[in-house]
């Protein structure tokens, strides 16, 4: 048991490393050596979420952070740095985990009361 | 709480560790128990040196995005250079390297939140110009905790920037 923690925490610092790229989940199990439905089992397990739905949860909650932190960078920007090709996929995929769209998060959380 | 001593620097050290899912009440309640079993295999393969040896929390998300059930905390320690690990039961290893602005702080029980939300705020980031980076923010116990309310020590606060 104590093993498969150590293998999920070390998946997840790979998916971390690798936020700019497509994750497969055949990298993953790889990574890992195990098989793909071994691996998928054991993950969705541990993290109580499926590998794509905690990769998506990570890009979103990291691109957050910096929708915040950083205004200097653009939308287009930072979907590029989570591993989408355009912005409009990206801003689709937060708005669905966010529910709101990256600029109305930005705005939101940057606003400050008078 | 007396502003900290800001330094910025290149850092890079190979950490074991030990991480924690859940809020940070179950994390502290479990940091313990943690903290152990990492000292257990240290000892274990000799990795403690004098001088050298430093004990960091790391914090993978961010509390005011993240939800509270799903937070990832790493109780960690530095291991010297170049040593080849053998990770087994719980305990992993990972690089934490890159760019840091490291605020330097003496800290009682009670400050290390504040602490937290000055390293986070608009006056530290952007009146000093720093430009955060997406990497995993830490502390790093530069002497041993206080164990009690009253007493303080010196901890740094590494924030990752570009």
């Amino acid at each position: 048991m104590d093993e498969y923690i150590r293998l999920m925490n070390k998946s997840e610092d790979y998916i971390e490393q690798n936020l700019s790229e497509s994750i497969s989940l055949d990298d993953l199990a790889r990574n890992a050596n195990m098989s793909k439905y071994h691996f998928h089992r054991l993950f969705s397990k541990y993290n109580e979420e499926t590998v794509k739905q905690f990769i998506t949860r990570i890009k979103m909650e990291r691109s957050g952070m910096l929708l915040i932190a950083r205004p200097d960078l653009s939308i287009t920007e930072l979907a590029f740095r989570y591993g989408y090709n355009d912005a409009s996929t990206y801003s689709k995929a937060f708005k669905k985990h966010m529910g709101m769209s990256p600029s109305a998060f930005r705005t939101a959380r940057n606003d400050k009361p008078s | 709480m007396e502003k900290p001593i800001i330094t910025v620097e290149q850092y890079e050290a190979q950490v074991i560790y030990v991480r924690f899912r859940g809020t940070y009440v179950q994390f502290r309640k479990n940091s313990r128990k943690m903290f152990n079993e990492l000292l257990a295999y240290a000892e274990k393969y000799a990795l403690i040196k004098e001088g050298f040896t430093k004990v960091l929390t790391i914090y993978h998300d961010n509390p005011f995005i993240t939800d509270a059930s799903k937070l990832r905390t790493s109780i960690a320690m530095t291991v010297p250079p170049n040593t080849v690990l053998a990770e087994e039961g719980k305990i992993s290893a990972m690089k934490m390297e890159g760019k840091y602005a490291i605020l330097h702080y003496e800290l009682s029980l009670g400050e290390y939140e504040q602490a937290w939300q000055y390293a986070y705020s608009e006056e530290f980031l952007q009146q000093g110009g720093y430009t955060l980076r997406d990497a995993v923010p830490f502390e790093l116990y530069v002497t041993e905790p206080p164990k009690g309310f009253k007493g303080t020590s010196k901890t740094d606060i590494y924030i990752p920037v570009e």
